[in-house]
């Protein structure tokens, strides 16, 4: 029963240690990003790079790896973040585009250039770069 | 115009009701267009018994993009309903619908784009967000009339390494007249400006500027402005110095706002503002204003603010009250 505890307790860590990571597919331009240049491509002030437009997607707000995100990634709250995208609809743009699954977001990114996404390291395909690691 | 414009803004929800966020507009099927816009509604009170209620701004905003082509059109109805109480009652309505800012953006490259029609002149902070909703206080700093024409309308040029460097640039190039005249707290037939903004950590930033501008009825000023902005979770300081000269004397020797916010907790703002400015165009006007104000918002895009003003000419003190809303 303490073997079977322990084990539990050790899975259970694994697993929330979990950590996102930010992917592209291989046509992205840069080889690797800093989180400074992470949130400045997720919060669209940054919307190009080279001749490459940038497609940022996000997961559903109610997705555990986005509140990760918002919260390590780009360090602001619910409510900063829909006072931004409030702000940016004043200028003329849209927040990130909504995917509903992880399987969507790789699909997405595998089909369109630009595009770039967060997922759990583990479940990042081989054919997707990994530009970003995230640590929690 | 204006009853296609009201018709627009009470179906707007129902229409897109499934696919509508509060704040964030709707996507037009099929077509490159996100419609969206605003409205605000305030009434004020001052010492010497003049009352005022009026349907502020009612506005319309269009956009989309199409390859490295991007577009924004603003149509807005201001104060299309006022009721004043002073000496005498008064009551006025206007359907007129004004342009308030038209542009195409074109991408040239990834860290230079240029914008073409009419658009908030990039000067300070409180001219990026003048709508009453995206505001913290109720009502505008002095300094935001009087210094430098508030739209502009011609080129703008922009240029900024947001990946790499912690500096942007803005040019903005007009020789002609207004798109909409009547829209501007200026008159202008020309203006040119100048702008530099860094970014010295995600916190806090500052800008300057400088500008030459002139009339429509032909005299020619400079100004400049500096600007600084400091923004946390809890906290945001927000401070514009600006003057205005004209061809022989200083017409706004200075204009100055100090603005504090605090965000008590989660949809209760308290905000404070000190302002200071000088005007001597003929009559001079030397005048300190200290406002105290409480913003309600429910969700970010709704705001029910309150604010007190005092002001050197005690007769000028006010209670102001807005209810805005972004959809």
């Amino acid at each position: 029963m303490r073997l079977f505890i322990l084990l539990s307790w050790m899975i259970g860590s694994l697993l929330s240690a979990e950590q996102l990571a930010i992917v592209a597919n291989n046509s992205f331009p840069l080889a690797q990003l800093d989180d400074h240049q992470v949130r400045q491509i997720f919060l669209k002030k940054t919307r190009y790079i080279g001749k490459t437009r940038l497609l940022p997607l996000n997961l559903s707000a109610q997705d555990e790896s986005r509140q990760i995100f918002e919260r390590d990634v780009l360090r602001m709250s619910t409510s900063q973040l829909r006072k931004h995208w409030t702000k940016i609809h004043y200028q003329g743009k849209r927040p990130p585009l909504v995917q509903h699954s992880t399987e969507s977001i790789v699909a997405f990114i595998r089909k369109v250039d630009g595009a770039i996404g967060y997922i759990y390291q583990s479940k990042v395909p081989k054919d997707l770069k990994i530009l970003y690691k995230v640590r929690q | 115009m204006s009853r296609i414009l009201l018709i627009s803004l009470l179906l707007f929800t129902q229409l897109f009701s499934e696919e509508y966020e509060l704040g964030q507009g709707v996507k037009i099927p099929y077509l490159p267009l996100y419609i969206g816009g605003y409205a605000t509604v305030d009434y004020l009170q001052r010492e010497d018994d003049y009352k005022r209620l009026r349907v502020d701004e009612v506005a319309l905003i269009g956009y989309g993009n199409i390859d490295r082509f991007s577009y924004l059109a603003e149509f807005e109805m201001k104060e299309s309903y006022v009721k004043e109480w002073d000496k005498i009652e008064r009551e006025e309505h206007s359907n007129r619908v004004s342009i308030e800012r038209l542009y195409v953006d074109y991408a040239i490259t990834d860290t230079f784009d240029i914008r073409a029609g009419k658009f908030n002149t990039p000067v300070g902070y409180w001219s990026q967000e003048p709508i009453n909703v995206l505001r913290d206080s109720a009502s505008n700093p002095y300094l935001a009339f009087i210094v430098y024409p508030r739209y502009t309308t011609g080129l703008q040029l922009n240029y900024a390494d947001t990946l790499h460097d912690d500096t942007a640039y803005t040019l903005t190039l007009q020789e002609n007249n207004d798109l909409d005249d009547w829209y501007n707290n200026i008159s202008v037939n020309r203006h040119y400006s100048g702008g530099v903004e860094h970014f010295l950590d995600d916190a806090l930033s500052i800008k300057a500027n400088i500008g030459h501008f002139r009339t429509t009825d032909d005299k020619e000023f400079f100004y400049g402005l500096a600007a600084v902005q400091y923004e946390q979770q809890r906290y945001k300081v927000s401070a514009e110095f600006g003057a205005r000269r004209g061809e022989e004397q200083w017409n706004v020797p200075y204009a100055l706002y100090l603005q504090g916010v605090w965000h008590v907790k989660e949809r209760h703002d308290l905000i404070g503002r000190f302002e200071h400015y000088k005007i001597d165009e003929g009559a001079v006007r030397d005048e300190q204003i200290g406002i105290f104000g409480y913003t309600y918002r429910p969700v970010y895009p709704v705001a029910l603010k309150v604010e007190y003003q005092a002001h050197t000419y005690s007769n000028e003190n006010q209670v102001h009250l807005a209810f805005s809303v972004m959809f």
